[in-house]
């Protein structure tokens, strides 16, 4: 009765049922969480991802901006969400790498979430306010050293990328320099304008129109390579910290248990995407580096973030208690 | 001269029929959401904010632009008709506004409260036309010692804000201050009175404070004292126009108002709410009669008006000028200019001129379209009041549970408004004012913050609140408003010992 035949036919039917699956995703709106508020840097990064991946597959990604405590709150809403593959994460640097080591978290990022691809990174800049009369990093090093813990520097809050740059730097040059936090990085520079403190580890594209016009002197830029919009302006590396080179960076993961095959599918469109000149013209312009990446090489980021922070937190002894 | 081309240039921009169709949509939708208690223009323009991407930058703008002024403007009615404030600057319009209306005169509130805005939006940008440049000045040279001295002197207005004795409102004060520390310290990133639960994080939620402790402290008071009188409400078109009277008296508040507002706006970091509130606290105490001040006072809806949409529009001067958004509106609105590929900042108005003045009219045009939408409309809103309450309290509630939900998708934050409505009720019930507790929750965390902040800098010296001329010289107003206080009650308590035994020697 069942042939041979049928068997395999029958078998090659049941082998293709996860394909199937696969295939029919998406088929409704997929959410992508973004565990900071609207307008900022991360969130319009987000919504440009949302646009294309809505382009290639037809089904709308709509951004959803869950805020609060630092980017907790997005984050164990993603963490908790149904694995389907309807729920995404638009996860950062801060939120998958430092907060672990600063929060007692309800969650592990390193298994509770499935890296898909990386979506940007931007570099950080050291600028400061050219009345401290240093016009190179080996300058400032020079000063920090002959004064030491006078020299003030600000930041985006405890824990934040723009205190942890300065932390590494202070253990590489043996410097020591006053952390002046605050809410966001905007209020920072207002600060650094008047001159009343001396120097923030800004990102480029907050500190660039500053740069530009003058009124803040670039020393060095924190990441391997130099920034294309600041060409002018050395690596840490290269201007007086050799085996410095660091960058923040946002990705896309998914609640642990997705599909695999889905995580397959999203990363090859976001990869595709940043193909195109006018996705990679709208972060040029804004001075963040598009970059995507395979889930692996994602993981691979992610994992060596993890470690390095990790390190500089101890280190420098970083702590909410 | 140039300026003047600049002007006409710009409004030659904006004066075409697609630019004031979105000026008018942006307007007429702020205007709505404002209204609406608890969904302010955080919610409007987060909501909205994803359309930005497929409309030109020009529209896009001026599509915001306006429902920023006209959620601002809007809050105001709420505030007046119910005591519900539409954003926490249109808190100390309820001081005065809400009593106007239960006496008849809901009307000429909202009369003055249009006109104030307007001509406060007007005040603002001519600032904003001609002083952009030393106003960035102004703006840099306001460091942490000043914050912290403009802090104390908002926390003293706040104290004179009690229509009750000036002890109470001092401990209110205090109280709000406490509240308000709790969520993360920003210099050590410790948790305080967080319990826990990851919502407290960032704080408790401003806008459930004020609308638990102004509206639904109200609402739950009436309710139980089983107050159902509805305002003497004969809707007359006299009733609706403020008389010569009104308007003199308003006059003056208006101007100070406008400038309160406009220096609150400029200074990233301070905020309409702080604005108004001093516009309140400088007119209560030039006043003559300050007594009139919490029952009804043109003078107390006249100047916060002024103040709230002045600061609002002048909000956009660091904004456009440094790349500094004040506040989390105006950082919305700076990613949508991001978008568009325009970056403001230092740049922006040697680059793009035309983008600027075209703003700069547009925001004239926004502010001529909310007069005249809604001068019409106040009596349409008047006649809200004579909605059975039995309608209209619990269309109340569940519009502020539903505003102050959207905010985060947070439980907590509802659960807050229900709490501090059954805190503000028993406030009420004991005669404790309100106002002041609100002040001090918006001023308590930047005044710690900024207190320790310039510590940090200038590694310990106190010396610094007096050797910075600007810190210095607020602290020592402050001061001076303070001996002058307490110089002025023991004189007025001699004065009536004095009466009080002449009339008992000549009994």
């Amino acid at each position: 009765m069942f042939t041979r035949r049928m068997m395999l036919a029958a078998s090659l039917v049941i082998a293709s049922f996860p394909a199937m699956a696969q295939s029919d995703w998406p088929d409704r709106t997929v959410t992508i969480i973004v565990p900071f508020s609207p307008g900022g840097a991360t969130d319009i990064t987000a919504r440009i991802v949302a646009d294309a991946l809505t382009n290639e597959f037809g089904e709308t990604f709509v951004v959803e901006n869950r805020t609060g405590a630092a980017g907790q709150i997005g984050v164990e809403a993603a963490v908790r969400a149904e694995p389907d593959g309807y729920t995404l994460l638009f996860a950062t640097q801060g939120t998958m790498t430092v907060n672990p080591h600063i929060y007692d978290l309800k969650y592990d990022t390193r298994t509770d979430l499935m890296p898909i691809s990386q979506t940007f990174s931007v570099d950080h800049v050291l600028v400061v306010n050219p009345s401290l009369g240093v016009n190179s990093l080996q300058e400032f090093i020079d000063l920090a050293k002959s004064k030491p813990g006078e020299l003030t520097y600000g930041s985006a809050g405890v824990g934040s990328f723009l205190q942890l740059t300065t932390e590494m730097l202070e253990l590489d040059a043996g410097i020591e320099l006053t952390h002046v936090p605050y809410k966001g990085s905007a209020a920072a520079e207002v600060d650094l304008l008047s001159g009343d403190i001396d120097m923030v580890m800004d990102s480029v594209p907050t500190a660039l129109g500053q740069i530009e016009s003058g009124n803040l002197v670039a020393l060095a830029v924190t990441a391997k390579q130099r920034n294309p919009k600041l060409s002018d302006v050395p690596t840490m590396s290269e201007a007086g910290v050799p085996g410095y080179g660091i960058s923040s960076w946002g990705g896309l993961m998914a609640p642990k248990g997705t599909n695999p095959a889905i995580i397959e599918k999203v990363s090859e469109a976001v990869q595709k995407a940043y193909q195109q000149d006018d996705i990679k013209a709208r972060f040029d312009e804004r001075g963040l580096g598009a970059a995507a990446s395979s889930p692996e090489d994602f993981k691979a980021l992610l994992d060596s973030d993890y470690e390095t922070l990790g390190k500089v937190i101890e280190a420098a002894g970083i702590s909410v208690n | 001269m140039e300026l003047l081309h600049n002007i006409a240039l710009g409004f030659q921009d904006v004066l075409t029929p697609t630019l004031l169709f979105y000026c008018a949509v942006g307007t007429t939708v702020g205007t709505a959401i404002g209204v609406l208690p608890g969904i302010g223009p955080l919610v409007a323009i987060s909501v909205l904010f994803p359309l930005t991407f497929h409309v030109p930058p020009d529209a896009a703008i001026i599509m915001l632009a306006g429902i920023y002024f006209g959620a601002e403007y809007g809050g105001s009615t709420a505030s007046i008709l119910l005591n519900l404030p539409g954003t926490a600057a249109n808190a100390v319009t309820c001081l005065d506004g809400y009593p106007m209306a239960r006496q008849g005169r809901a009307g000429v509130a909202l009369f003055i409260k249009t006109i104030s805005s307007f001509f406060g939006g007007c005040v603002a940008l001519i600032v904003l036309i001609v002083l952009t440049p030393l106003i960035v000045k102004v703006a840099l040279n306001f460091g942490s010692p000043e914050y912290f001295a403009l802090m104390v002197l908002g926390l003293l207005a706040a104290a004179t804000l009690s229509v009750a004795s000036p002890a109470k409102g001092i401990a209110m004060v205090i109280l709000g201050v406490l509240l308000g520390l709790v969520g993360t310290d920003v210099n050590s990133g410790q948790y305080r009175y967080v319990f826990g639960i990851p919502d407290l994080a960032d704080g408790l939620d401003l806008v459930a404070v004020a609308m638990g402790l102004f509206g639904v402290a109200e609402i739950t008071g009436r309710l139980v004292s089983r107050d159902f009188t509805e305002s003497p409400e004969r809707v007359r078109w006299r009733s609706l126009i403020a008389g010569r009277e009104d308007m003199r008296r308003a006059f003056f508040p208006m101007i100070r108002g406008s400038i309160a507002g406009i220096l609150s706006g400029i200074l990233p970091g301070a905020g309409p709410s702080l604005g108004a509130f001093l516009a309140y606290g400088a007119e209560k105490r030039v006043s003559k009669t300050p007594e009139r001040f919490g029952n009804g006072a043109i003078e107390g809806i006249a100047a916060p008006e002024a103040a709230n949409n002045a600061s609002v529009q002048a909000a956009f001067i660091p904004t456009l000028s440094l790349g500094i958004p004040g506040d989390a509106v105006m950082a919305l609105i700076l990613g949508a200019l991001i978008v568009h590929g325009i970056q403001p900042g230092p740049s922006m108005i040697p680059q793009h001129p035309e983008l600027f003045w075209s703003l700069v009219a547009s925001f004239w045009v926004a502010n001529v379209f909310l007069m005249f939408l809604n001068l019409p409309l106040i009596g349409i809103w008047v006649r809200l009041l004579s909605i059975p309450y039995s309608l209209l309290y619990p269309a109340v509630m569940v519009f502020i549970c539903v505003g102050v939900y959207s905010l985060r998708l947070s439980v907590v934050d509802v659960a807050s408004v229900l709490v501090f409505g059954a805190v503000g009720y028993f406030m009420n019930m004991c005669r404790l004012p309100t106002a002041p507790l609100l002040l001090g929750f918006i001023l308590g965390a930047p005044l710690e913050e900024h207190l320790r902040r310039a510590l940090i800098i200038s590694h310990g010296e106190l010396s610094v609140f007096v050797t910075r001329p600007i810190a210095a010289s607020i602290l020592g107003f402050c001061v001076l408003l303070m001996l002058g206080t307490v110089v002025g009650s023991l004189a007025s308590s001699a004065r009536r010992a004095r009466l009080r035994r002449s009339a008992e020697n000549a009994q």
